[in-house]
């Protein structure tokens, strides 16, 4: 989860999070050597000798620095457009999560099992148990099973939301009217925090997303406890 | 040049990441600044031209780290896609050892 002053990407929970932590590693790492290599030419200003006042062509360094940007470019976009199709697979989703985004709650609704349905509201500060997590904690948590493809639709009532968790790589927007859809996978049990990521009024930064991940075992013991209560 | 699992005893923490465990980061920098100063020592030695060498010993960092980064990060991504299907042929395996599955695939690759 985040903490304050976090400046990187959260440790990822899903495949798909993971490829896009190596891929921003990738870029990071061109950029910041382009950043270099100018940093350095600035640098040597200051040991110029001024030779070249009359100058007035360069061929070779113009074809230089066409060139090697273009070449540069293609490494970046390689991975970017592999990443970019590999978000786009559909994989058969095993489970269903309805989410739609109210003023200022989150509500999900289990379709799959005898339409389990729930709010989520985040826990005020006043009522907030000695280790819990500061406009973060919710009072109902959404359960998935982990190492299962989950399908989310993720919707608005009223006005425009967005739906997000980092450490799932996702976020998508609720909009009202409209359905949106998602994948995801989450591979390793635990609770992935995340908050609403749209302006929609006086509480938007006070509507968070809190996902509890367990083994498919876990999973069926609380659905059939949700059904049944 | 692909890479084992980081050496976690090995940190080097910048804005809260450990650019240590990133793969293939710690060597690409260690090749490029290595051979950046040792190809930029050489130029002196030969030309004894001080801004010629700096600019050679400088290029010399920027292209080693960046092709070693591409190399090196390619290997990887490979070999982990390798080792991701072997993982996954052994869970298959084990799933349908003693099955009608089991025998068509042997008839298959026999």
């Amino acid at each position: 989860m985040s903490t304050w002053a976090n400046l990187g990407l959260q440790d990822s929970a899903s495949p798909l999070m993971e490829q896009l932590i190596f891929f921003h590693d990738h870029a990071l790492l061109i950029l910041v050597m382009i950043t270099v290599l100018v940093g350095y030419l600035m640098f040597m200003l200051f040991f110029n000798s001024y030779v070249n006042r009359f100058l007035l062509h360069g061929q070779l360094i113009e074809m230089i620095w066409t060139i090697l940007p273009a070449i540069i470019l293609l490494f970046i976009a390689m991975p970017s457009l592999r990443l970019l199709y590999l978000l786009d697979e559909i994989n058969e989703p095993s489970i269903t999560l309805k989410s739609i985004g109210h003023q200022w709650y989150w509500s999900y609704e289990y379709s799959d099992f005898n339409n389990v349905e729930f709010d989520s509201y985040m826990i005020p500060t006043n009522e907030l148990s000695n280790d819990g997590f500061r406009l973060l904690d919710v009072d109902n948590r959404i359960v998935l099973p982990m190492n299962s493809q989950i399908r989310i639709l993720v919707t608005a009532a009223d006005v425009i939301h967005s739906w997000t968790v980092p450490a799932l790589g996702v976020k998508v927007d609720g909009t009202p009217g409209r359905l949106n859809q998602t994948n995801f996978f989450i591979n390793r049990p635990g609770l992935f925090y995340g908050q609403c990521s749209e302006i929609c009024g006086a509480n938007h930064s006070f509507m968070p997303i809190v996902i509890e991940s367990v083994p498919v075992n876990y999973f069926i013991k609380w659905i059939s406890n949700s059904v049944n209560s | 040049m692909a890479e084992e699992p980081e050496d976690p005893s090995k940190s080097f923490v910048i804005f809260g990441r450990d650019v240590a465990q990133i793969p293939c980061f710690r060597n690409s920098f260690l090749y490029g600044i290595s051979g950046g100063i040792g190809i930029g020592l050489l130029t002196f030695l030969g030309t004894s031209r001080t801004h010629l060498s700096t600019h050679v010993g400088f290029g010399s960092f920027f292209c080693g780290t960046i092709v070693y980064w591409m190399s090196c990060r390619y290997q990887w991504s490979a070999r982990r896609f390798e080792q991701q299907q072997l993982r996954e042929a052994m869970r298959r395996q084990a799933l349908y050892e003693g099955t009608n599955v089991e025998q068509e695939l042997d008839l298959k690759s026999a």
